[in-house]
């Protein structure tokens, strides 16, 4: 709905709309969204582990090409989701093992759901990567 | 060439089937309505909160989301479709629109299909069979391997001899599904894999080919149109070279890099390979064009996601043609002269999040507006308080706009963007802008590699700075909690938890 608000001494007309906790607004030619509390991970909560690989969206895992105990290498791609009839590949930097799978091929995740767990021999990691299946 | 003049005479119809979702469900719909024709969407569970739904005549649930079981099951569609009392089917684009045996099965149960007849698609639908033809009559194309032996080893053995970077491709695809770039012979294997598993989940197919991949080509293609007469003209050619990951995101008619020589010979080619394939319908030939040279790439055997931006510079309805066609009548009087006129352009507007480099977002749409205006057009499939869901492609809506010039229709649609509202999923929209405003684009010099030169890293939105985050927080508490745009529409809520039409199958027929 049309909000008045006060802009260096100037009342702008912005629309603005709260949706699932998070405030939607259109100002100066642009969509933005805010989060009263700026959480961390993408739509949950909590922290998310460097070695826990979660879904980045919701989908379907079409396929799981490391099994548990499995040694990983940095880069090496771990899982494959389609959401919206694409592939998209999930990889993990951190070198290490495959800890657990808290998936199965064909099962339909929703966003932030945990798929994977590496460990790791050490503390050092970097958070799981996921990039377009086509680059 | 009259090489259909041998199928059963068409019937007449008066109430229309369509078997697709989203904004061309919404365009065939209206095309219908203006004609006076009755409409029967066939949809999904899932589509139960769109704007198709609200707007046909009649509606009837074939299946649940998946499309598998839905949009993509020719049984359950015929059967619907005869339930609703449809004599015709429009196909629309994506889903069953190029698949010659759902033609073939419409004939059969006496329904008309707005398109070509099962026998074109078969010969130009078909990537392999289509370059067979172009091979015959001499036109040129891309170097490539698309034999039916589909054996891993022999598809990378066919890679290494055409020479990387090579593309792998559906065979019964389109829209970019299916299709992978390999640069290096030690992800060939592991894309290929991935190129068949997609080629099978969104064709029911797992047969790909394999093609050099040109560099610096820009995508180029002829809308062709065959009607009642048995010629085919065309309707001058549209540019789709901004494309990420083989799906295109903007086109415009006319392109801005062709010479009249070379628009003339791909206008040639274009409708020579249609009518030696007894086309009819609405039809696109694509070729990639790189240093004045041009080759054939695939046929679609269908109406385009882009064709409004032929419909605006050439000031025709391209769907209605498609029903004249297919009730018989002519659609272009022998003499006319066709000539294009200013500048269009199309924006697609995905559901997606820009600062992670496209990862589909879904949800319940809040404020949806678009600003209208003369020169502007809006084909949506999506309203305030609707669910945009995983289940289907992300493409919510097109932005389209005419102007005399390309400079004027670039200025209009970055106005457009910037006044265009999508609340409760986040667009492409931010990424549109700064394509419009990029040099290469704003030359017109921009190849398929566009995106991948300049766009590869996901777009960062400046932060707010403190005067903007106390705005921002005052907008916040200025905002009642309790409103919501949606308010009046006939969404209750997730829809998944709704009673679900398929239950009640036949209910309503």
């Amino acid at each position: 709905m049309r909000i008045e608000a006060e802009f260096k001494g100037q009342v702008d007309v912005v629309e603005a709309e709260w949706i699932a906790g998070r405030l939607w607004y259109h100002w100066r030619g642009e969509t933005r969204v805010w989060e009263p509390s700026q959480r961390r991970g993408r739509g949950s909560g909590e922290q998310i582990a460097r070695e826990v690989i979660v879904a980045p969206m919701p989908g379907k895992v079409t396929k799981i090409l490391r099994q548990i105990g499995d040694p990983i290498q940095a880069g090496d791609l771990i899982l494959v989701m389609e959401a919206m009839k694409m592939e998209y590949s999930l990889r993990a930097e951190v070198a290490g093992r495959i800890g657990r799978l808290e998936c199965q091929v064909g099962e339909q995740v929703s966003l932030g759901k945990k798929l994977a767990q590496i460990e790791t021999e050490s503390e050092a990691g970097t958070e799981p990567k996921v990039d377009g299946a086509m680059k | 060439m009259k090489a259909w003049a041998a199928e059963p005479p068409r019937v007449p119809f008066r109430q229309v089937a369509i078997a697709n979702r989203g904004e061309v469900a919404v365009r065939i719909i209206q095309a219908c309505d203006e004609m006076g024709l009755g409409t029967v969407l066939l949809h999904s569970e899932a589509d139960i909160h769109t704007r198709a739904h609200r707007l046909a005549g009649k509606t009837i649930c074939i299946g649940p989301a998946a499309s598998s079981a839905s949009y993509l099951n020719i049984e359950a569609t015929i059967q619907g479709a005869l339930a609703g009392g449809a004599e015709a089917i429009h196909p629309g684009f994506g889903f069953l629109s190029e698949n010659a045996d759902f033609a073939a099965a419409c004939e059969r149960a006496r329904l008309n299909f707005i398109g070509p007849p099962a026998a074109a698609i078969r010969k130009l639908g078909d990537k392999v069979s289509a370059k067979k033809l172009a091979q015959q009559l001499g036109l040129p194309l891309v170097p490539g391997y698309e034999g039916a032996q589909q054996d891993l080893s022999l598809l990378l053995a066919k890679a290494k001899e055409i020479g990387f970077p090579v593309i792998v491709k559906a065979a019964a695809g389109g829209g970019g599904r299916g299709m992978k770039v390999i640069r290096r012979d030690d992800e060939a294997r592991e894309l290929i894999e991935s190129a068949q598993r997609e080629a099978q989940s969104a064709f029911g197919s797992p047969q790909v080919f394999l093609e050099k991949y040109l560099e610096r080509a820009k995508h180029i293609e002829f809308q062709i149109f065959g009607d009642v007469s048995g010629k085919v003209i065309h309707l001058f050619d549209r540019e789709c070279s901004v494309q990420r990951r083989h799906q295109k995101i903007i086109e415009e008619a006319l392109s801005p890099s062709l010479s009249a020589d070379v628009r003339r010979r791909m206008g040639a080619a274009a409708c020579a390979i249609a009518e030696v394939a007894g086309y009819r319908s609405a039809g696109t030939v694509e070729f990639l064009l790189q240093d004045e040279q041009f080759y054939l790439l695939e046929v679609n055997t269908r109406l385009q996601v882009e064709h409004p931006v032929t419909e605006l510079v050439m000031g025709v309805d391209l769907v209605k043609a498609q029903i004249k066609t297919a009730l018989g009548e002519p659609v272009f009087a022998e003499r006319e002269i066709w000539a294009p006129r200013g500048h269009a352009l199309e924006c697609r507007i995905y559901a997606e999040d820009p600062e992670t480099g496209g990862l589909p977002s879904i949800g319940r749409l809040g404020l949806v507006r678009w600003p209208e205006g003369p020169g502007r057009r809006f084909d949506s499939g999506f309203e305030s308080g609707d669910e945009v869901s995983e289940f289907y492609d992300s493409m919510i809506a097109k932005a389209i706009v005419w102007d005399e010039t390309r400079p004027r229709a670039i200025a209009k649609m970055l106005t457009v963007l910037s006044q265009s509202i999508v609340f409760g999923v986040k667009t492409n929209i931010p990424l549109l802008k700064e394509i419009l405003q990029h040099p290469d684009f704003v030359r017109g010099t921009m190849t398929t590699r566009f995106m991948d030169q300049h766009f590869s890293a996901p777009l960062r939105l400046d932060p707010l700075d403190e005067a903007e985050l106390r705005f921002v927080k005052s907008l916040a508490q200025k905002t009642p909690r309790a409103y919501r745009s949606s308010e009046g529409g006939t969404n209750p809520g997730n829809l998944l938890h709704g009673v679900s039409p398929f239950n009640s199958h036949w209910r309503g027929v």
